[in-house]
């Protein structure tokens, strides 16, 4: 049997994930034992798991185990689509941080908490996020505060702080801090004014000074024996802190709206109307020709199409650039409970690179692909033209990443592209629908093509060889 | 923030820097974060305290007055709060922070 263990999984020395014969398993270790009995004996793991707020899993055959230092081997729900935090609009942030805490709070309750509270041990499955980490969970030591208090500040309530009152796009910081964001770096970008809100003080502020205050003391050696600790933190103070921390994320708050592309199909789409409803109806017949069960929507706007491509039964995975579009999404997701579409932020220009130990803990885009059908509407013109990205380019990355292609090209006198050359120098002599279908030749067969009514545009249904 | 502050932070992180050191953490709680914990754990256990008694109290007071009064007192609480409140009963005699 060969066993391999996800490149992510090897912190916590509970257990760790491995594929056993392309199966996901989760290996619960024997110094876990005591701990995995609490969760399932208190009702924990099941309570959690009726209210969708843990990933369910069987236990299966410890024969399936990849070492001998099992306990018992777990086969958890799969996630269609692995995402991180620099992928999250605010309130996917927000939401994950709120499970985070009614997580801790009913452990609490049973007697456990969770030793750590990384964004990463939350995942979005059926529209929802959902806490993944079956093995966070620790009979909680009377009288100790929470081990991952300080992981839980780095992880959301700074990042949500800083995108509220700074810069939205600053999730981005966690690509380069893997353990979150420092709080002296919150610190020095938050207004001033952020010290007149409680929360923010209490848990952002005051716990940066404490944390100087302690390298400090720790410098000076002031620390000795007898400063052992008497205090016991009271459940009290633990259930306090919790709803603390409740209150400060749930009061942060960022509104959509004002950007480049948030009110693209209500106010400037260059289709018109009938020409949009054409477009919608020949998106839904190649989808349905191609019956792919993954899509990537790549610049899917606030999810137009995506909900077209669902509405066929695909699992859709809806990318964007604009933080706005994907806010706007998530909201429309949660508030009509939709289950099938993932809205996500990303570059294309730069998307989401493999981060983490050996470059291996935190996947890149492709590396979580490939899917059965990329769509890529409106999008060519913002590759080969706003960020010159050569047209064969452009088709091998595409290639890498699916099977079935549904691209809209974009021709000159468009006024999108009107718009990107208005400013700059036309070097782009290849971009013809030629040379458009000529570099796609390489990778694709064209299978359909059909120009959109009422616009220069054409739509192609390609496969790839 | 004032001097006197820093100091109180600086005694509190060196009082607790042992605390951290035993902690059986594969991830590092970090001594500040520890010192902190206990400070803002002695502020807001009290106010939760309360807020714990107000909300049993109005529960007990909706089921006195009948159930139309419960969905109403019920649904004017924020979500967070009323969840935390309406369900926990911490041991009030272990409140030594």
């Amino acid at each position: 049997m060969s066993v391999n263990r996800i490149p992510g999984s090897f912190r916590d020395p509970s257990g760790f994930l491995y594929l056993s014969e392309e199966t996901l398993l989760r290996q619960v270790n024997q110094s876990y034992a005591a701990h995995f009995d609490h969760l399932v004996s208190s009702g924990l793991y099941e309570q959690l798991v009726t209210e969708g707020l843990l990933i369910e899993h069987q236990v299966v055959d410890n024969s399936l185990r990849a070492t001998d230092d099992v306990y018992c081997v777990l086969k958890p729900e799969l996630i269609p689509h692995l995402s991180y935090p620099y992928e999250w609009s605010f309130s996917q942030l927000k939401d994950a941080a709120l499970l985070t805490l009614d997580v801790q709070r009913q452990a609490l309750e049973k007697g456990m908490t969770l030793k750590d509270a990384s964004a990463y041990n939350v995942q979005f499955l059926r529209g929802r996020p959902v806490f993944i980490d079956s093995l966070s969970f620790e009979i909680n030591e009377e009288g100790a505060p929470w081990i991952a208090y300080r992981q839980f500040c780095q992880h959301f309530l700074a990042p949500l702080a800083i995108m509220a009152n700074v810069d939205i796009s600053l999730n981005q910081l966690f690509r380069t801090n893997i353990d979150g964001i420092p709080l002296h770096i919150a610190t020095s970008m938050l207004p001033w004014r952020t010290k007149l809100n409680p929360g923010l003080y209490m848990h952002i502020w005051l716990h940066v000074r404490s944390q100087v205050a302690a390298t400090q003391s720790q410098r000076s050696s002031e620390q000795s024996a007898s400063n052992k600790p008497s205090k016991q933190f009271s459940q009290n103070a633990f259930y306090g802190l919790i709803d603390s921390l409740r209150g400060a994320i749930q009061k942060l708050e960022w509104k959509p709206g004002g950007s480049e592309w948030f009110d693209y199909y209500q106010a400037n789409n260059n289709y018109g109307e009938d020409g949009l409803e054409y477009k919608e109806n020949l998106v839904k017949q190649f989808v349905s020709k191609a019956k792919p069960s993954s899509v990537w929507d790549l610049g899917g706007n606030t999810g137009h199409f995506s909900r077209l491509a669902a509405a066929e039964g695909a699992s859709v995975v809806c990318w964007d650039i604009d933080p706005g579009c994907v806010e706007s999404n998530y909201r429309q997701v949660s508030q009509e409970q939709e289950t099938n579409i993932l809205p996500l932020l990303i570059d294309l220009s730069n998307p989401s690179p493999s981060i983490g130990w050996a470059n291996s803990e935190r996947l890149s885009i492709s590396e979580r692909g490939p899917v059965e059908m990329i769509m890529a509407l409106g999008l060519i013109h913002h590759l080969a033209i706003a960020n010159n990205v050569p047209l064969p380019d452009v088709s091998e990355f595409l290639k890498k990443n699916c099977k079935w292609l549904l691209i809209e090209f974009v021709p000159r006198g468009d006024g999108q592209i009107d718009k990107l050359l208005s400013s700059r120098q036309d070097v782009f002599s290849e971009y013809t629908p030629e040379g458009f279908e000529k570099a796609f030749s390489q990778d694709f067969e064209i299978v359909d093509k059909v120009p959109v009514p009422a616009t220069k545009r054409t739509l192609y249904l390609m496969q790839a060889f | 923030m004032s001097l006197k502050v820093n100091k109180s932070l600086i005694l509190a992180a060196s009082f607790f820097a042992l605390f951290s050191t035993n902690a059986h953490a594969y991830i590092d709680p970090g001594t500040g974060s520890i010192a902190i914990q206990f400070l803002i754990g002695g502020l807001v256990a009290a106010g939760f305290m309360i807020k714990t008694y107000y909300y049993s109290l109005k529960n007990k007071l909706a089921s006195i007055f009948g159930r139309s009064n419960e969905d109403k007192l019920s649904g004017s609480a924020p979500s967070g709060d009323a969840l935390a409140g309406n369900s926990v009963s911490p041991d009030n005699s272990t409140d030594k922070t």
